[in-house]
């Protein structure tokens, strides 16, 4: 069998991970990043944390891009920076645009790891005029640590996520007042350990169960009206006063970029919003493999490092021609969780599953079952929407009904 | 006996909750899930410690901040202090990733690169 051709899309920790394994696999792989650097939204992530899975270390931003070029040394990987994927069809085929020139690709797979982006401040309805000084966190987070400049002197962080978190830190460090974050859930968004670290540690207030309902100002945010909200979510009468800053950074959620699988047969999961995929990370476009945050979120680059690593085998197998002919069981989320990833599994392999609750969990278990069998069941001490968690499932024989994923509590 | 204190664990994404009680002269710690969390339990009780990370100026460099990171753990009050005089801070590119770029900005803490930064 010879090997085959591989095409890895963006080279942050996911992409980078999945080149190296098909490479290692024997695959010849190409690898595409838009960006001048490779390393993806890590070279803005001058903090610490990374690499903690992968490495045994905790590494900043950089320093875990390092790492993973580091292990693509002496591999059989040609990097393209600067150079845009335009689209990708079926095939799979793709089509580029880079300092090179315009290339048409027909690798034998491709593997899609293209991140996500932020939701945005224009999403949210909040009222009031559009006055500078608004930035969405990770916007801020390139500002400050790759262009070098400030953002604003006195800031409100709107959604308690874990970019947010960290720009409030940064912020503090860099000189700025930040007066709170503004959460309109019970629970924070992000790891407890970034509450602790960002927030606690210099005594910035976290407002659970609150909302910024307008922002004052006209040239320049001068302002934002903050309000309680209740259990549907709807600001609380009364509640409102008022915060003055000139700063509002806004970190409401990340969503997955799959604009590319367009092109594709590939089928977008509305809960995850990343691709319908196999437990080989396979879309339904045949050859088209995805991972990384533009599956799924991730809380940790490590996770979707091994995502990477996971897809990079997995396609440089189908490139090889190792095509399996599985059935095909349908995976269903039951209530309790968002979504449950792969969405698909290929009977007789084992799988790892990946899902969020919809709410918190106190000692719950997570059972797999199929035409009343149980497949494989697992105790979390607690489960919350913020934290991805996964699960095992051994390969299972064919002929039978969905794979049906349930959360019970309390315990199993 | 007094009272035990709570702290969460920032070694690892889990987070566990520790609960910390010193009992003469020495810490016991409940809740730790591993035996980083029962270090850092102890080291936080008496002088809590972070890692400092965050950017410095570059002049004549194709960036115009680069990424920097302490070389040893900094006394948690220290923090902004030491955030003040990496401000004041400005290094002539190229940089290479490790390079010290200012001694002693605590005693005996030096910041370093985390990145390279080339020049124009």
């Amino acid at each position: 069998m010879s090997a085959g051709t591989v095409l890895v899309v963006g080279g942050g920790p996911a992409g980078l991970a999945a080149a190296a394994e098909a490479a290692r696999e024997g695959a010849r792989v190409t690898l595409v990043e838009r960006d001048t650097v490779l390393g993806g939204i890590l070279g803005q992530c001058v903090h610490d944390g990374f690499g903690i899975e992968m490495f045994g270390e905790a590494l900043t931003g950089p320093e875990y891009v390092d790492r993973m070029l580091d292990d693509l040394e002496g591999l059989d990987v040609r990097f393209m920076v600067d150079t845009m994927v335009l689209d990708l069809g079926d095939g799979p085929v793709a089509r580029i645009v880079g300092p090179e020139g315009y290339e048409v690709l027909r690798p034998e797979a491709v593997i899609v790891a293209t991140g996500c982006r932020e939701k945005s401040f224009g999403s949210l309805a909040v009222s009031g005029s559009r006055p500078a000084g608004i930035f969405t966190a990770g916007t801020a987070q390139r500002l400050v640590n790759v262009e070098g400049l400030t953002v604003g002197q006195r800031a409100v962080i709107l959604g308690s996520g874990d970019v947010g978190l960290i720009m409030a830190r940064r912020l503090v460090l860099e000189g700025a007042q930040v007066e709170c974050v503004v959460e309109r859930m019970p629970y924070p968004g992000g790891l407890p350990r970034n509450v602790s670290q960002c927030l606690n540690d210099f005594q910035i207030p976290l407002l659970l169960e609150h909302t910024v309902t307008q922002v004052l100002g006209r040239a320049r945010l001068e302002g934002v009206v903050i309000a309680e909200v209740d259990s549907r979510g709807e600001a609380v009468a009364g509640s409102e006063r008022v915060v003055a800053c000139d700063t509002l950074l806004v970190s409401v959620g990340l969503i997955p970029e799959n604009e590319l699988l367009g092109g594709t047969s590939a089928v977008l999961d509305r809960a995850s919003r990343g691709p319908v995929v196999d437990q080989m990370l396979m879309t339904l476009s045949p050859g088209v493999f995805s991972c990384g945050n533009s599956l799924q979120v991730h809380d940790l680059a490590d996770w979707a490092g091994r995502e990477g690593q996971t897809a990079g085998r997995a396609a440089a197998a189908w490139a090889r021609g190792e095509q399996e002919g599985c059935e095909r069981v349908p995976v269903m989320a039951c209530a309790g969780l968002r979504y449950v990833a792969p969405q698909v599994l290929l009977a007789g392999l084992p799988a790892t599953l990946r899902f969020r609750v919809t709410e918190p969990f106190r000692r719950p278990c997570v059972s797999v079952k199929r035409d009343g069998m149980v497949l494989a069941e697992l105790r979390f001490d607690h489960l919350a929407p913020s934290e991805l968690a996964s699960l095992e499932v051994p390969g299972f024989e064919v002929s039978g009904g969905p794979v049906e994923v349930c959360v019970d509590a309390p315990a199993c | 006996m007094r009272p035990p204190a709570e702290a969460l664990c920032i070694c690892c994404p889990t987070g566990c909750r520790l609960r910390l009680r010193r009992e003469e002269g020495s810490v016991a710690v409940e809740g730790a899930g591993c035996e980083r969390g029962r270090e850092y339990a102890q080291v936080e009780l008496v002088t809590p410690q972070r890692t400092f990370t965050g950017t410095v100026r570059v002049s004549g460099g194709r960036k115009r901040v680069v990424p920097v990171r302490c070389d040893g753990p900094v006394p948690k009050q220290a923090l902004l202090e030491v955030a003040r005089r990496a401000a004041g801070v400005c290094i002539p590119a190229p940089i290479v990733r490790g390079q010290r770029l200012a001694e002693d900005v605590l005693p005996g803490i030096a910041l370093v690169a985390t990145a390279v930064v080339d020049a124009v």
